[in-house]
This record gives C-alpha cells, structure tokens and sequence, in this order.
C-alpha cells in the first residue's frame, strides 16, 4: 500500500479525506482541489503540492478516484479527479472513523 | 490493484509524462493568481515554481506511491521467507526436495521433449536447414513408386539445377552395411549421400579428403567412402591409418578417402559410414528417375530466402515436372527438420505429448498435494503467530502475500536445481537409449525449457502455498475462539476431505497408468510369437558376399541341411530370408480394383519347413513343393497370412488366384497360412507374402532350426559344420529369443526410464496419502482427547475416524478411476500399450495398496489417541 507523505499539520489520514470530498462535490484538477481547500478553510489548511500529487496517485491507485484529461477554466489541458463508487464508500467511512475520532479526542480534552 | 500497478509499469513514461505536464498546470495557475494579486510577472513565476518545491522531488513520490513499496514490500516478504527457512532447515529441505522431485521431471520430461521433437537435429547453423517431403497423388497409372515422403532422382536433380532459395540440396538415404574384416562381419549404419553432403553439414574433415562432384557423377564408380568420426571411433578405434585403406561393404570393396567431424540433419542418429549415393544398389537406377522415390532430400536455404519462399519455390517446380505425368500431383512440404513436422509423427506425437506431460503434471501435483500437508501443519502452529500479526494492524491480503512468497520462494528454488538437473539428465537419458551410438540431439536449456520451468514453478508455489496460506490466516480476531490456542481454528473437514480424494486419485491414476506401461512392456520382452523362441536358433550364412550364385548356394544347402539334421537335437532345419525379427521387405500387391494403389505385404520367402519350425499352420491350399523350393516358377507359388487374405479382393476362394507385385511379377496364391508375430516383438504382422525359396537368390538366406538341448553347443557345432563346407564362411548363430531381446533393447531403455519415475511416483503416493490421512486425524487429536475423557472406548473411536475417511476414500477412488480410464484410452492412442483393461491385477493392487496406506495413516494415529491418558492430550492444548 502507498505510503503516504501527508502534511505535517495534518492529522494521518486526513488529506485523503479532504481529498475525497472535494472531488466527491464535482470532477476537479490538482490545483482546483488545492485552491478550495484553501479557500473554504480560510487560508488555514494550505496543501503542498509535494503532498497532493503523490496522495492524488495514492487514491487513483487504490481505485478511489478516476482522472481524465479535459479543458480547464482559461483552456488549457489539466488532469480532472472524479470520485468512483467505491471512492465513495471509502470517503463514508473514513468520514466516520474521522468523526468517531474527533468525538473522542474532543471528550478526552473536555474531560 | 496489481492490475492496475503492473500497468502503470508498463505505462510509466506516458504517466510520467500526463504528471509533469500536470505539475506544469498548476505551476502556471499559481502564476497567474500571484499575477493577478499584484506581484510582477518575473517575480510571479519564481514564486510559483517556489511554491510548487522541487518537481523532481514530487514526481519521485509520486512514483514511490507506485513501485517503490511494493517492491520494499517484496524484498522485505523474501528476507522474511529465507529467515522462516533457516529457522526450520528440516522443513525447508523436506519441501525442497520433494519440489525437485516434481519440478524435476517435469523439466527433464520437457527438455526431453524439446531436444529430441521440437529441435532441428542439425549441429551446425540449424536455423537454414531445410527439410523437404513429397506427397504424389493422382499417380493413375501406378508408375511412381518407392517410399512415401522420399523424393525421385528427378526431383532431387531439379532442385539442384532450379531452386534458387536454396543454396544447397542434400539427398541421402539410410542404409545397414555390412562391414567385413579379417575375422567378423559387423552391421553399421550408414547413409548413401550426394556428394554436397559432407560440405553441407559435416565436417571439416579431420582426416583425407571429402567426396567431390566426380565421386558422385557415374552411377557404380569410383568405389569410395567416408567415415564419420562416430564410425572412425567406435569401428576402427581412432586408426590414423585409416584413409586409403580398403575395406569390404556389403558385397564390395570401397576406399576409405576421409573421415569427416560428425554432424547429421533431421535425425536423432549419426550415420557412420558415407557412400556415394551413386554407388546404391543399381535397382534404384533402373526405373526413369521420374518414378522411383527413394531419397531423403534437404538442403540449406539461400542467404535472405525464408522456408516460405523455398516451399513455393519447389512447389512450383515439383509442379512443372507433374506436367510430364498426366493426373500426377506432388506436393512438397518444406519444414525445418524436427522431428515433431514430421509428417508421420504429426498425429502419433499428440497423445503421446498429452499422456507423458499430463502424467507428469499430475505428479507435480500430488507433490504439490504433500509438500501442502508439510505446510499445513506448519500452519496450524502459525496461527498464533498470524494472529498477533493481525491484531498489530497488519492486513490479511499483506499477510497472505508474505505467507505465498515463502511457497514460492522454496518453488523457485527447486526451480533453479530442477533446471539443473533437467541440463544434465536428458544427456545421460539420451546416451542410455542410444547405446553406443552418439545422439546428436541438443538438449540445451532454450526459452521454451525455461519458460515452462518457470511455469512449473508458479503453479507449484501457488498450488502448495495457497491452502496453508489461508489456514493460517483462519483466524478471527475478538470472536468466540481463543485466537491464540493452536486448535482453536480446526481445518475443515472439506479441506481435509478433498487433499485425501485429490491425493488418492492422483495416486491411483499415476500407479495405474505407469503399471500398465510396464505390464504391456513385459509383452513385448517375453512376447507370446507361437512357439518357443529359446528353441529356434538361426543362422545366417553369407553366401552372397563369397559370390555364390542361387544354384551354388542350392548345392550348399543340399549338403549342409542334411549335415545339420544329423545333428543331435536338431528336429527340423528350414530355409527363409530374413529370419524373424531381422528387419522386414515391404512389398505391394496390385489388385485390379481401380482407386487402390495396392495391399501392402511383408515379403518373405520361405522352404516349407519354415511354417512348421515358427509354428505357423496351414489353414487352406497347399504348402511349398520340393520343386517350387528349388527352382523359379512363374507365375511365382506364394502363400498369403489370414491377414493379407482378408485384404485381398478375392474372399475365400483365394487359393489359385493371381496377383503382380510390386515389382512386376506375376504371383500365384497356391495356399494360406495363420498369422504370426515375425517383424516386430509383441505385434501381429498384418499381411505377409511368403514366397518359394526357389522364387529368390538362395544365397542370402538363412537357415533356421528347431532343436532341444543346449544352444551353446548347437551353435558350436552349426559353426563347424558351415566352415567344413567352405572354410571362408563365418556365421554366428542365435537363438530368436536373443534376437528379440536385441531388437528391443530400445523397449527395455524405456522400461527403465518408466521404472525409475514409478518407483518415485510408488514412493511419494504412499508417502503422500498417509501424511495428507495422518494430519487430518492428528488435527482431530483435541477432539479424541475429549472423546475419551468423556469415556469412549478405543474402538468406538478408531471407528469414528474411519468412518469419516469415507467418503473422501469413495470419491478420490473414484476420481482415480475416471482418470485413470482416459490415461488408459491416451496410452493406446499412443500406441504405448498393448491390450489391457483397466480390469488388471495392477490396478486393483495399487488402489488396494493405497487404501491400506491410508488405513495405517489413520489407524497409527489413532490408536495412539485414542490409547493416550485424555488428560495428557489436553494438556497439550
């Protein structure tokens, strides 16, 4: 199984998830899903392109996501990530494990 | 998943390639958003390709997430699997070992195959050999004649002269020369070749000269001959004095001019003697050389010319010369000179193919089935290793793929010493069949040998390693079942089941095939001819290499058969050409029926005593006369076998009708005989013409006695009898049992290239069926302990285990049966048995002999369990 160069500010596991649910949304290219992550986390959660590549062929690798070439916004050729079927499973239950997660960690840091 | 890894390694560059001009996108992007927020272009695209770090460094991880751990993973899986060995050298040798034994002999079995069908049996540049075949048909007027496949004189001398895609045509023909030296005559193999012969694929020439154009140019002259190193060694040690040196072949003397290297195209055999082709005997020339097919025609293919191109190529001028005979069409078939494009192995290779590879996959399977039971034990105690693997987080597709590593691992160890051994043994196996004639089959390791090795070894691994594999993943983590408890998990009963039916059906089917092959090859050692075949001594008198003439020879006879006759336990003497088993004469029979080309014979002539002394009866007509014996008739007295009756067009009032023979003369049928056994040990003779001995030349028969008492001295005194006679003659006579014991020697090389597979094959059923019987009763060992403890007696539970063998028993019986039913039906297409069912003591005796290894297998067991103290069996858990 890949090993997975994730950003260190991140949690294991969680820049599949991100991943996961930007694509799950609608088919986007590399810099697409870089540039929304950013935007919807307020700059917080800033994806290096050293990480988002090699994670993008990590999930194309285990069949999560598809890509296909097509015309990006200013036309030029850029590689488009769509979720598959059982990229969505995936993303359910990594959702899950992630909740589960944070419930804990939550009650342990409220306790 | 390695789908899509594996293509992702044959795709690289173009994945490679769609990820930097991605990388390059997203470069730009960013550019343009700096751009965009003010940051000046030259200093936007610094920023942006800083943004973005080393590219280099993406795509490296990029690729790792593809190649990189897999193979980490594979390196780390093997140095496990060669750790799991060295920790249990016991285990390892044991399945390494019994996966040589498999592989082994599939690979031998193979190279075998390979060298001697697959090959072009050419040592020298093998690849522009040609080999040609000629089939005529439509030949209305019956003029063409000779052996099918062989070319004319015409055909070989319009090659020459008009096949521009070959640069040389070779024509030869087999033939058995008698070598005569001071004191003994001896038979060699040699071959009457065209004078390019020796420059085509021999030589160089170690000593003398070569034959040129001359040698060959006049039919009978000059008397000249070749030795081919094989022949320089084994007839005449290696003599340097050799060339110029005159020697008597056959009814001639010849002048040794050379000895060539050896080297002999599309035969598995060296010839040892060379002779002109222009020197064969002159029946050959008699016929317009548009008639008569009698050579063996091959060549070389031009520099850039294919076998295509020559096949049309002499195609087309075979077909030029059809022009000459109305109705006649040859067809000519290039190949490149193996034996398996024979047009005559084609069909009789097939099965033989199927059966002796089939036979030997089955084996590797069964050693497959044993080396899993060694496996499987070791899987069971694994378990709890398995178990803490699973529990630390490893996955079970990851444990699976260490655990069919080490299989594989150990299968292809046992590859690499098979192919050893498969380099080595072929040699050995090949000089034993040829006995003292050199082979010039190769039996290197090609691709193909290699690739079905390597095949071997695949499913060997897989097929050993995948049930132990599973079992030792059988285990569920926070279930019920203590996971750490060693019997926690027990095999199935299905499992255990089917390795015990699998194992005895192959088992069976191996056994009962190789008994069968054996059986029928004891027919054909001791086979039953019709009479005593230690009780018939033959002699035969070389009277035509003296020159006697037919009635020098009759007034020879006349006074040595009385002599002979006279001799004490001599009860009858009789007269034939080639006595039984010495070779055979095949003639044909024209019938008038139109659309036949003939009833093919075995010719024989014989005196009447011939019939009593091999135990032949008269069925109807008459036998030979005193005259007919002695002087040629015509039409010529001949009797026919029952067989060769029943061909004949004229039913049964044969008697007194006649035929022409092949060779034009008239032939009268004054009686018939029964059939016999004379041409091949263990074979009926089909149809065979027996002609008056005054009908041939008396001087190259042979004399053939019926006596009682010891052969020795009868042999001793036939010896001085003859030399009172003519003191020039020397004869070696012998019984007919030595001659067939001669003639299948080569039987006797395969019975024991049978034998020595069998005895493994015995060996690893019996030891194979009761290791897969014995784990399946010690997996139940929990089981009696708690059996017993709760007060079951011994036999109460001996009973139990045996009742639940019986139905893997039943089906693996019958398994075996049905395999062994189309082993036995492929064993006959291939002509390797002679009549016998499958309702053989044989087979009844090995299906008996495993069955009682699998009855101690579980009775061993357990009476020891079920004898055991039951607290001290579950102790042990």
């Amino acid at each position: 199984m890949g090993r997975a160069h994730p950003a260190p500010d991140l949690l294991p596991g969680t820049l599949d998830l991100l991943i996961l649910q930007a694509v799950g949304r609608e088919s986007m290219h590399g810099y697409g899903i870089a540039q929304y992550l950013k935007t919807l986390s307020n700059d917080v959660l800033q994806v290096g392109e050293g990480s988002l590549y090699p994670a993008l062929q990590r999930l194309m690798l285990n069949g999560w996501v598809t890509a296909e070439w097509g015309a990006s916004e200013n036309n030029r050729r850029a590689r488009y990530y769509k979720l598959t079927a059982t990229g969505r499973k995936q993303l359910a239950r990594e959702r899950d494990q992630f909740d589960r997660m944070v419930v804990a960690i939550h009650k342990v840091l409220t306790a | 998943m390695l789908l899509r890894r594996v293509w992702f390694i044959i795709r690289r560059h173009k994945l490679e390639a769609d990820l930097e001009e991605e990388l390059d996108f997203h470069r730009e992007m960013t550019r343009q958003r700096l751009e965009a927020d003010g940051v000046p272009t030259s200093d936007a695209a610094v920023e942006a390709r800083r943004a973005l770090g080393n590219t280099i460094a993406v795509s490296e991880h990029v690729r790792d997430v593809w190649i990189w751990s897999w193979l980490q993973d594979a390196v780390q899986d093997i140095r496990y699997a060669v750790r799991q060995g060295r920790r249990s050298p016991q285990l390892a040798s044991a399945v390494l070992v019994t996966l040589v034994i498999g592989i082994g002999l599939n690979a031998v079995a193979f190279s075998a195959f390979n060298g001697i069908l697959f090959r072009a049996q050419v040592t020298r540049d093998p690849a522009s050999f040609v080999q040609t075949y000629s089939f005529v048909t439509g030949d209305r007027d019956r003029q063409w004649h000779g052996t099918p496949t062989k070319g004319t004189l015409q055909l070989y001398q319009a090659f020459r002269t008009d096949a521009h895609t070959l640069s040389a045509v070779t024509a030869g023909k087999w033939e058995t020369f008698r070598i005569r030296d001071a004191e003994f005559s001896t038979t060699v193999r040699g071959k009457f070749v065209s004078c390019n012969y020796i420059s085509a694929y021999m030589g160089p020439m170690l000593l003398g000269r070569g034959f040129i154009e001359n040698d060959c140019s006049t039919a009978g002259g000059p008397p000249v001959a070749v030795l081919s190193e094989t022949g320089w060694t084994t007839r005449f040690k290696r003599d340097p004095a050799i060339v110029g040196r005159t020697m008597q072949l056959d009814n001639q003397f010849v002048t040794v001019i050379g000895v060539t290297a050896d080297g002999a195209p599309g035969e598995p055999q060296m010839p040892h003697v060379l002779v002109p082709y222009t020197q064969a005997s002159p029946e050959y020339f008699r016929d317009p050389p548009s008639r008569h097919a009698w050579l063996d025609l091959s060549g070389r293919l031009a520099p850039g010319k294919s076998r295509d191109q020559a096949n049309a190529e002499l195609n087309v001028i075979a077909a030029a010369l059809d022009h000459q005979h109305p109705g006649r069409t040859t067809k000519i078939l290039v190949t490149n000179g193996a034996l398996a494009a024979e047009p005559r192995n084609a069909r009789g290779m097939r099965p033989l193919l199927v059966l002796v590879l089939g036979a030997m996959l089955l084996l590797l399977l069964m050693v497959c089935t044993n080396v899993t039971t060694l496996l499987l034990a070791r899987a069971a105690a694994r378990r709890h290793e398995m178990a803490v693997r699973l529990s630390l987080g490893a996955t079970r597709s990851r444990l699976m793929r260490q655990l069919l590593t080490e299989s594989l691992l150990l299968a292809f160890g046992a590859g690499v010493l098979s192919l050893g051994v498969a380099y080595y043994l072929p040699r050995s196996i090949a000089q034993l069949l040829a006995g003292n004639t050199s082979v010039t089959a190769s039996f290197a390791l090609d691709w193909r040998v290699l690739g079905y090795t390597w095949g071997l070894v695949m499913i060997a691994g897989c097929a050993a390693g995948l049930t132990p594999a599973f079992e030792s993943l059988r285990t569920r983590l926070g279930g019920r079942a203590h996971p750490l408890s060693s019997s926690g998990a027990q095999t199935t009963s299905f499992l255990r089941g089917g390795l015990i039916a699998e194992q005895l059906a192959i088992s069976l089917a191996l056994l009962v095939g190789m008994g069968l092959v054996l059986r029928s090859k004891d027919d054909i050692l001791k086979p039953d001819i019709g009479y005593d075949a230690n009780a018939v001594l033959v002699a035969n008198i070389d009277l035509a290499s003296l020159g006697y003439s037919h009635y020098n020879a009759l007034a020879f006879y006349d006074r040595l058969v009385p002599r002979l006759q006279r001799l004490p336990g001599v009860k009858t003497v009789a007269l034939c050409s080639l006595p039984p088993f010495q070779g055979q004469r095949l003639t044909h029979i024209t019938t008038n029926v139109t659309g036949t080309s003939g009833v093919p014979a075995h010719l024989r002539a014989a005196s009447p005593e011939y019939f009593a002394v091999t135990g032949i009866r008269l069925v109807r007509g008459r036998l030979f006369s005193a005259a007919e014996s002695r002087f040629p008739r015509s039409p010529t007295p001949v009797l026919v076998s029952e067989f060769l009756a029943r061909a004949l067009p004229s039913g049964s009032n044969d008697v007194g009708q006649r035929f022409s023979l092949a060779d034009g003369r008239a032939v009268q049928i004054i009686g018939v005989v029964s059939d016999t056994s004379s041409v091949r040990p263990g074979e009926g003779d089909n149809g065979v013409l027996y002609q008056s001995t005054g009908a041939t030349n008396l001087a190259t028969a042979s004399v053939l006695m019926r006596f009682t008492g010891d052969p020795q001295t009868l042999m001793s005194m036939v010896r001085l009898e003859v030399r009172d006679l003519d003191p020039q003659l020397f004869v070696s006579p012998e019984t007919v049992a030595t001659t067939i014991a001669r003639e299948s020697e080569r039987y006797a090389v395969v019975v024991k290239l049978v034998a020595i597979p069998a005895c493994l094959v015995v060996f690893l059923s019996l030891v194979g069926i009761y290791g897969v019987t014995a784990f399946a009763v010690a997996q139940r060992r929990h089981e009696i302990g708690v059996r017993s403890a709760l007060g079951a007696r011994p036999r109460e539970i001996v009973g139990l285990l045996f009742l639940a063998l019986r139905w893997p028993l039943l089906a693996g019986l019958a398994l075996g049966i049905l395999l062994s039913a189309v082993g036995n039906r492929l064993l006959q297409q291939a002509n390797l048995v002679t009549d016998v069912t499958l309702a053989d003591p044989w087979a009844y005796g090995s299906a008996l002999l495993l069955l009682i290894s699998a009855a101690g297998a579980t009775l061993i067991p357990a009476l020891r369990g079920a004898h055991a103290e039951p607290w001290l069996v579950l102790r042990n858990d």
